[in-house]
C-alpha cells in the first residue's frame, strides 16, 4: 500500500453547521457522520444540497458556525487548511499553469520543505502510481481532461495526505471518458488506500464506487448506507426517487411479503410488511415488462426514448399509476399496451428498516423466492 | 486540382476597414508632419528646403534630458506608491464582500472623471507646504493614476481561477506569503507589469496636475514641452515632442500586447 507516510486517517462529523453569510438557510444543518480509515465515502444529491461545502469545511477552506470536525481524533475545525493535511481536488481540478506535471505533482512537497532528492523520489513515485510518468515534463495546458485529473489527484496525494477529499473530478468529462475513468480511478483510490471523501450529484457513479454513500438533501443527511442498502432499502421517497430513478407509489399489503397496488396489480417486496398496512414501493423499470400472454393491467404509453438495443418506455394505468417498463420494439405513444410486474421480481419498501432484522439479506443481496407472483388479468380485475 | 472557393462579398466589413485605415491615417498624420518639421532646418522655407537635418533632435535632447530623466524618475515614484497602496486595496476589492465596497470601488475611479486641473488646484489649496518638496507632484500622479493600477488588477485577482488555484496551494501546506509568491504572483504578473506599464505612460504623459503642481527644480517633461511650443521655435517643439513619443510610444505598444484592453476593467 502506498501511504507510507501517513496512515490513512478517521474523519468524524460531530453536529457541523454552516449558514452562508446574507443567507437565512442551512447550507449544512446538523450533519453527523463517521468515516472509516481508508473508507470511500461519496456524497451525493441535487446541485446546492451542500456536498461541496461540506468537502470545503473538511478542507479548512470554510469554517462552520457550529460543530466539531475529527482527523483521526483530534479536533481540526481551527486548523488553517495549510495544516490539516487533507487533499483537496476541485472540480476543475485548479492545476498549476505557469508550471508543467512533475511540478504540479511536487509542489506541496516543496511546499513543506521535503529535500530535492526525496521529492524527486516521491513525485516518480506518485507519476507511476497515477500513469502520468510519460506526461511528466509536459505543461498541464497540453494535457486532456483525463489526464489533468490524474495530474490533480497525483499533487493531491504527493503530500501524503490524512484525508482526500474530491469535488465533482469526473464532472468536467465527457460521459464516455468519464465511465472509463471511473473505474481507474476507483483502483487508484484502492491502491492509494487513503480515507476517500467523493462528491457528485451522479447517481450512478455514487453507487459504481463508493463503499458509503450519504445522500444529501437542503444541508442534511437523508440517508447513509452502502450502495446495496441505499438501493434496496431507501429510507425515504427523495432517495428512492433520487438515488434509484425510481417511481414511489403507495399499496397495500396483503399479506407479509405481498403488495397490492394500483387496481389489482400486486408484487412482492424485499422486505417483511404487515398485512393491511399502507406500504410505500420504489418502482424501477426492472420490475415490469409488457404482457405478451394477455395478463396484466391496461396502461398508455406516455413517453417511449430509445437507449440502444432497448426503449425506455413510461406508461400510465386506468387509476393514474405511473410505471417505469422497458421493452425491445418501439411503442407509439398513446397506444393501449397490459403491464405486469416481472417474474421473481422484488419491490424495494420505501422507509427507515431496522438493519439488525435485516442484516443477513445486506451481506449478500439475493432476490428472494417466498412466493411466486401474482398474475392479474384483465378480465379479474 | 483544388478550387478555391469564392467568398462572398461584406460590404459592412469592406466600409468598416476602409473606415479604419481612414481613422489611422487622420491620426498618424500629425507624426508625420512633426518628424517633417524636427528634421528640416527651417520650417518657413517648406519641408527639407535646406535638406535633411538632425540637428534640431540632438540640440532638443541636451535641453529636455534632464527633464526626461525627472520624467522617469518620478513615475517610477509613482509605480512605488501604487504598489504599496493598490495592490493591497486591489486584493481587498477583488476578495472580500463588505458593505461599502461598491462606495470604495467608485471613489477609486473618481480620480478618472475629475480634471487635472481640479485635481491639481484642489492639491494645491489643501497642502500648499508641500508643494516646493514635490511630494505634491508625486501625490497628483499617483490618484490620477491608481484607478487604472486598480482597474488592471482588480478582476485578474478576482480571477475565480486563480482563487481555486490559492485554495489548493494552502490545502498542500503554503502559508500565506508562499502562496503569494508561488501562485498568485505567477498568476497575476501579466495584469501587473501591464498595470506598470500603464501606470508609467499616464505619469510620463500627464500634464494637466504637472503644470499646477510642478516647482522649477522639479519639472516634468511634458510641461516642459509645453513651455517650448510657447517659447521656443517651432522646429525645436516639434524634436522634442519626437522625443516624448520614443518614451511614450514603446510603453503603449507593449500595454496592448500584455492585454490592456482589459485594463480598467474593474
Amino acid at each position: 500500500m502506498w501511504s507510507r507516510g501517513r496512515l490513512a486517517a478517521s474523519l468524524q462529523f460531530d453536529r457541523i453547521g454552516f449558514t452562508y453569510p446574507g443567507e437565512k438557510s442551512f447550507a449544512i444543518n446538523n450533519v453527523s457522520i463517521n468515516v472509516k480509515p481508508s473508507e470511500l465515502v461519496v456524497l451525493v444529491g441535487p446541485s446546492g444540497c451542500g456536498k461541496s461545502t461540506l468537502l470545503r469545511i473538511v478542507a479548512g477552506l470554510i469554517i462552520p458556525d457550529s460543530g466539531r470536525l475529527y482527523v483521526d481524533g483530534e479536533d481540526t475545525v481551527k486548523l488553517p487548511p495549510e495544516k490539516r493535511c487533507i487533499g483537496w481536488v476541485p472540480q476543475n481540478y485548479a492545476l498549476f499553469e505557469h508550471l508543467n506535471v512533475t511540478d504540479n505533482v511536487g509542489f506541496g512537497l516543496r511546499m513543506q520543505g521535503v529535500s530535492r532528492p526525496e521529492r524527486d523520489r516521491q513525485v516518480e513515485e506518485m507519476l507511476y502510481l497515477c500513469r502520468i510518468s510519460e506526461f511528466a515534463k509536459r505543461s498541464v495546458r497540453s494535457l486532456s481532461g483525463g489526464q489533468r485529473q490524474r495530474v490533480a489527484i497525483a499533487r493531491a496525494l504527493a503530500v501524503h495526505p490524512r484525508v482526500l477529499l474530491l469535488d465533482e473530478p469526473l464532472a468536467a468529462l465527457d460521459p464516455q471518458l468519464r465511465t472509463a475513468i471511473r473505474s481507474d480511478l476507483k483502483q487508484l483510490l484502492r491502491e492509494s488506500g487513503v480515507t476517500s471523501l467523493f462528491v457528485t450529484h451522479d447517481q450512478h457513479e455514487a453507487l459504481a464506487i463508493a463503499d458509503k454513500v450519504i445522500v444529501l438533501r437542503s444541508g442534511k443527511i437523508e440517508q447513509v448506507g452502502t450502495p446495496e442498502e441505499l438501493w434496496n432499502f431507501p429510507a425515504n421517497e427523495f432517495v428512492a426517487e433520487f438515488l434509484n430513478s425510481a417511481i414511489v407509489t403507495v399499496g397495500t399489503a396483503i399479506d407479509e411479503c405481498t403488495v397490492e397496488f394500483d387496481d389489482g396489480l400486486c408484487c412482492r417486496t424485499n422486505r417483511n410488511v404487515t398485512s393491511g398496512q399502507n406500504v410505500t414501493l420504489a418502482m424501477r423499470k426492472e420490475n415490469f415488462e409488457i404482457s405478451s400472454d394477455g395478463f396484466g393491467l391496461k396502461a398508455h404509453v406516455l413517453s417511449c426514448e430509445y437507449s440502444g438495443g432497448i426503449y425506455q418506455i413510461k406508461v400510465r394505468t386506468e387509476k393514474g399509476t405511473l410505471l417505469p417498463v422497458t421493452s425491445s420494439e418501439k411503442l407509439a405513444v398513446g397506444s393501449i399496451v397490459l403491464v405486469n410486474t416481472k417474474e421473481n421480481t422484488e419491490m424495494a419498501v420505501v422507509g427507515a428498516y431496522e438493519r439488525s432484522v435485516e442484516d443477513n439479506w445486506l451481506q449478500g443481496w439475493i432476490p428472494s423466492t417466498r412466493q411466486p407472483r401474482i398474475r392479474v388479468s384483465i378480465e379479474d380485475s | 486540382m483544388r478550387v478555391k472557393t469564392q467568398q462572398p462579398k461584406d460590404g459592412i466589413r469592406s466600409i468598416g476597414k476602409m473606415y479604419a485605415w481612414g481613422l489611422a491615417t487622420v491620426c498618424l498624420l500629425p507624426i508625420v508632419f512633426v518628424s517633417s518639421v524636427a528634421t528640416t532646418p527651417v520650417w518657413q522655407h517648406g519641408p527639407w528646403a535646406g535638406g535633411f537635418t538632425l540637428d534640431w533632435i540632438i540640440q532638443s535632447w541636451m535641453v529636455i534630458s534632464p527633464y526626461a530623466f525627472f520624467s522617469i524618475k518620478l513615475s517610477l515614484l509613482v509605480v512605488m506608491v501604487d504598489f504599496i497602496i493598490g495592490i493591497p486595496t486591489s486584493w481587498v476589492l477583488a476578495r472580500h464582500r463588505f458593505p461599502g465596497r461598491d462606495v470604495l470601488l467608485s471613489l477609486a475611479n473618481v480620480p478618472i472623471a475629475v480634471p487635472g486641473i481640479a485635481m491639481g488646484l484642489a492639491l494645491i489649496i489643501t497642502y500648499p507646504l508641500l508643494r516646493k518638496s514635490g511630494f505634491l507632484l508625486v501625490a497628483g500622479h499617483f490618484l490620477y493614476t491608481l484607478p487604472f493600477f486598480i482597474g488592471s488588477l482588480t478582476p485578474q485577482l478576482g480571477n475565480p481561477s486563480v482563487h481555486d488555484a490559492e485554495e489548493v496551494a494552502a490545502t498542500l501546506g503554503a502559508n500565506f506569503p508562499k502562496r503569494v509568491i508561488h501562485v498568485i504572483y505567477p498568476k497575476v504578473r501579466t495584469s501587473l507589469l501591464a498595470a506598470v506599464i500603464m501606470v508609467v505612460t499616464l505619469s510620463l504623459g500627464e500634464f494637466n496636475i504637472s503644470f499646477f503642481l510642478f516647482n522649477p527644480q522639479n519639472k516634468p517633461l511634458p510641461v516642459e514641452l509645453y513651455s517650448a511650443y510657447i517659447t521656443g521655435r517651432l522646429e525645436m517643439a516639434a524634436a522634442i515632442t519626437l522625443w516624448f513619443l520614443c518614451f511614450v510610444v514603446p510603453a503603449a505598444i507593449l500595454l496592448e500586447r500584455l492585454g490592456g484592453s482589459k485594463v480598467g476593467q474593474a
